[in-house]
């Protein structure tokens, strides 16, 4: 097991820190030659996933009673895999997440190439119990771990004029089986963005892990946005692309169905997607017969975080 | 043999999910059909009703192309067709509303794709009650063009699929074509003597 647990670490952290990450890498090396013999497809195939992290836990969502591991990681979208629910999770065995770089680009002091190492080490990890509320109306409660995105912007130095930041997930039909996909209509790759209000608020969070072990493929490893009050799509996945701009950035869904996801995406029970309603929602996983259908609160129920970002903003147009 | 065949392929999709509602019921495999079982049964049946659906289609053109003897498995299709979709519209209400018919109502009302089921479920129920041997003889000819609404099922069952979906038109493209190619054979169909009208007509 790579449990880091040794107080010896705390020394020099930063050091045992990559040395501890090397070690992970190097397991990976050796188990990316041996597979070359092996099934491309193994579900073992990326030994990086599911490693136990050291975090502290927090107070977010202490009252939601998380979703199960495999409900969790055998239920997601991840249209880069496929559109069916359970293809990330199939596929997830074809995309590389070790080595990983984030290119920084754009209205910041310090732009660049950045290993995804050298981000972690300057970031401690705590758990966040966040209710996740997807477009398509059903709802899941996720104990994410990873670290406020207000922190990983700030060590980019961003200008004064940048007023937003913009995602990308990674673009590489030979990984991802959707983007290989002739009957899908994405334009890859996935963007998403925030204000930078939004994204330097205390609720906007970049994940690496979640159930206390690194992030599993099909739920965006090995890094992701999760933005609690906003609907899912905005949370993107497996990011390698981070841009600062002063104009609001095109986001992926927006630009396939403009009428249908605005740029904001904020959970919104009063205004409805036009081909369906939001005033509510199924929690996951549910039964049968006992369908957990509860009523969708505004922003997702963190009014009280977000609810001044929007202030004198017609949401019903800025949907 | 065939005449099995087909009672297994019209049934088999149902005994599937009969199947799974006992291992998550009954055996303790609660994620069988996933964390949302409801919505895995209501899609179920649908593409089920769908699939059925084309097959019926294609027994009426494999029947005019080449005389193919299976025509008579046609209406066992066809009323498996209204059973699935009419599965898919209880699996709605049951499964995904929690039988609230207001929601229903609502739903059916404000969501087009909703209404747009609906008609192709209410044509569906017309055709099966008709296809019944002693009304198919009373209603003679214009049991021939009320059964004719079936390629506008078929239109109105692709489109209430395509317009819910977010992304991923492998099967609705495959179904498109389908339907055109179904289409242009049927108008393109010689015609024949029908013997109730005293005139030519297509079956």
């Amino acid at each position: 097991m790579l449990i880091k647990s040794s107080p010896a670490i705390k020394e020099s952290s930063v050091t045992d820190e990559s040395v501890y990450l090397n070690r992970r890498q190097f397991m990976q090396g050796s188990l990316a030659a041996a597979s070359l013999l092996a099934v491309p497809f193994s579900p073992f195939a990326n030994a990086i996933e599911g490693d136990a992290l050291k975090f502290v836990k927090t107070s977010y969502g202490k009252n939601d009673v998380p979703a199960p591991f495999e409900v969790i990681t055998g239920y997601n979208n991840f249209y880069e895999f496929g559109t069916d629910k359970t293809d990330p999770k199939k596929y997830q065995g074809q995309l590389k997440t070790n080595p990983w770089n984030i290119r920084v680009t754009g209205m910041a002091e310090k732009t660049g190439s950045f290993h995804l190492e050298d981000i972690l080490n300057q970031n401690p990890l705590e758990e966040r119990i966040y209710r996740l509320r997807c477009v398509e109306a059903w709802s899941m409660v996720i104990p994410w771990v990873g670290f406020p995105l207000e922190k990983l912007l700030a060590q980019f130095k961003p200008q004064a004029s940048a007023k937003y930041v913009a995602f990308e997930t990674l673009e590489d039909a030979k990984q991802f089986p959707g983007q290989r996909s002739a009957f899908s209509s994405i334009p890859w790759p996935y963007q998403e963005g925030l204000r930078m209000d939004e994204a330097m608020n205390e609720l906007s969070f970049m994940a690496v892990g979640l159930y206390g072990k690194s992030l599993y493929t099909q739920n965006g490893a090995p890094i992701r946005l999760v933005v609690p009050w906003k609907y899912g799509f905005k949370s993107i996945k497996s990011i390698v692309g981070i841009h600062f701009t002063d104009k609001q950035p095109a986001t992926t869904w927006n630009r396939i169905a403009p009428s249908e996801y605005g740029f904001y995406a904020n959970v919104n029970p009063q205004v409805d997607h036009p081909r369906w309603s939001q005033s509510s929602e199924r929690r996951l996983p549910s039964g049968l017969f006992d369908v957990k259908r509860i009523k969708t609160e505004m922003f997702n129920g963190y009014a009280e975080q977000v609810a001044h970002l929007y202030q004198g903003m017609d949401l019903r147009r800025n949907y | 043999m065939l005449n099995l065949l087909v009672w297994l392929g019209v049934l088999a999709p149902f005994f599937y999910i009969i199947y799974g509602i006992v291992q998550l019921t009954f055996l303790g495999n609660i994620f069988y059909f996933g964390p949302e079982p409801g919505q895995y049964i209501l899609e179920w049946m649908g593409q089920s009703a769908l699939a059925m659906l084309f097959a019926t289609l294609m027994i009426s053109s494999a029947h005019r192309l080449w005389a193919l003897p299976i025509v008579r498995y046609r209406r066992r299709l066809g009323v498996g067709t209204f059973f699935y979709a009419l599965g898919h519209l209880l699996a709605f209400a049951v499964f995904i509303l929690g039988l609230d018919l207001t929601l229903l109502v609502q739903e059916i009302i404000k969501r087009p794709y909703i209404l747009v089921g609906m008609t192709a479920l209410v044509l569906l129920a017309l055709l099966a009650v008709t296809s019944l041997h002693t009304l198919k003889r009373r209603l003679a000819y214009r049991w021939i063009q009320l059964h004719r609404l079936v390629y506008w099922v078929a239109g109105l069952g692709v489109l209430h699929y395509v317009w819910q979906i977010r992304d991923g038109y492998f099967l609705f493209d495959f179904y498109l074509l389908l339907l055109v190619l179904l289409l242009a054979e049927r108008v393109k169909a010689k015609k024949v003597f029908n013997p109730f009208a005293g005139r030519k007509t297509t079956y």
